[in-house]
């Protein structure tokens, strides 16, 4: 190996990220070369630099971290409800579009809104419009209003079941929230156990006799 | 990374089954190590408390759908390392300048306070100029001793890469950090 083959390796060689007959070959050449040897202690103080760098001591907030969870998953009920919510009316609307064959038409100076069957379709073909109405207008109109129950009725299932997701969310919240707080009495109560402790340590270590005392 | 895996697993398994304490374990026993790696992703002491804090609220809400594969370290890495890049996304927002903000802080005797107190800065500003990529994969292989493989699986970057970033990271601050090197001829 060349001094420049060997260079391009050093940083490998100061992590010990070579293989083991690169890293022999590496270290051959560099018994036998002190400027490679010298590129070799720069990366080592590099390492060194890095090192110097210190760490500030963290202490996490275990009891906020549960509170900021509880708070959060609450947030994300609220957005599932409200988007659950939003696509209830949606899928409504566009069902009623549907059923009613509701039809926006923007014209020269008018705007038309119409529903139910086409007036041209029913000028193009007037018998059978006429057989249709003259047998079963009734008829249409009940299954019609069938139809618009049961979409009601399913609207109602989805704002039940959102409001039963909405519940066993609260409820999970509130055990997260009992959990918290008796992890939170029990901690309290673990500390006064351990500042009596102290103190009956601290009493039966001013009654030990001091160095000089006569016994 | 993990230097106790079996514990982790256990303690992952209990808090699984809901044992608030046994979270409270692993916080106590990894809140050093991500603040630590934090410290140095960021290259802003300031930042790290809300930074770890942000870690293990992230792990708590994600645990239900932790599965053990043997690597809680792993798994908890992978969270930090999007916060670390969510953070330097939202520092490079606000146009802060790395350099300007706090520097990490030396664990400086009084003696040596001001020199260590340089050389800290030094490292820190020339931590900050390298490129987030290259600054993450030293980060890891310098701090947190992950070998390339490691790195690979939690980066999902090829190991080939993470080398040449971390050698190009290397030369980088061998060449910043020159003026400290006492071999070296200073060159303002």
């Amino acid at each position: 190996m060349n001094c420049t083959e060997v260079r391009e390796k050093l940083s490998a060689l100061s992590y010990d990220d070579l293989d083991p007959a690169t890293k022999h070959a590496v270290r051959d050449h560099l018994a036998k070369c002190s400027t490679c040897r010298t590129e070799l202690a720069a990366f080592q103080r590099v390492g060194d630099a890095l090192d110097s760098v210190g760490v500030p001591s963290v202490r996490i907030d275990v009891l906020g971290l549960f509170q900021q969870a509880a708070a959060r998953r609450a947030m994300q009920v609220r957005r599932w409800r409200r988007a659950a919510i939003a696509t209830c009316g949606l899928a409504a609307s566009l069902a009623i579009v549907v059923l009613l064959r509701v039809e926006l038409r923007v014209e020269a100076q008018q705007l038309t809104i119409r529903w139910g069957k086409n007036a041209v379709e029913e000028r193009t073909n007037p018998t059978v419009v006429e057989r249709v109405v003259a047998r079963d207008d009734s008829a249409a109109l009940a299954a019609l209003d069938d139809r618009l129950r049961l979409l009601d009725d399913l609207v109602h299932a989805l704002i039940t079941d959102v409001e039963d997701r909405d519940e066993r969310q609260t409820h999970r919240v509130a055990r997260l929230r009992d959990r918290v707080e008796e992890l939170l009495a029990r901690n309290s109560q673990r500390l006064g156990e351990t500042e009596r402790n102290l103190a009956a340590v601290v009493t039966a270590l001013s009654f030990l006799p001091k160095k000089g005392d006569k016994p | 990374v993990g230097c106790s895996g079996q514990d982790d697993a256990d303690l992952v398994a209990r808090w699984q089954r809901g044992d608030a304490q046994a979270f409270a374990d692993l916080v106590g026993r990894w809140q050093q190590p991500i603040a630590r790696f934090l410290t140095h992703a960021l290259g802003r002491s300031d930042l790290v408390g809300d930074a770890c804090q942000e870690v293990f609220l992230r792990a708590l809400l994600a645990g239900p759908r932790y599965r053990e594969s043997g690597s809680f370290s792993a798994w908890l890495y992978r969270i930090a390392l999007n916060v670390a890049r969510d953070a330097i996304r939202r520092q490079r927002r606000a146009r802060l300048s790395l350099v300007n903000g706090e520097p990490a802080s030396p664990a400086a005797s009084p003696e040596s306070a001001t020199a260590q107190h340089e050389l800290t800065q030094h490292v820190s500003a020339a931590l900050a100029e390298l490129p987030e990529p290259q600054r993450l994969v030293l980060v890891l292989r310098h701090y947190e001793g992950m070998s390339f493989e490691d790195i690979a699986r939690l980066t999902a970057t090829p190991a080939s890469t993470l080398k040449s970033r971390f050698a190009a990271a290397l030369n980088f601050l061998r060449f910043r950090l020159r003026h400290l090197d006492p071999t070296e001829e200073h060159q303002p």
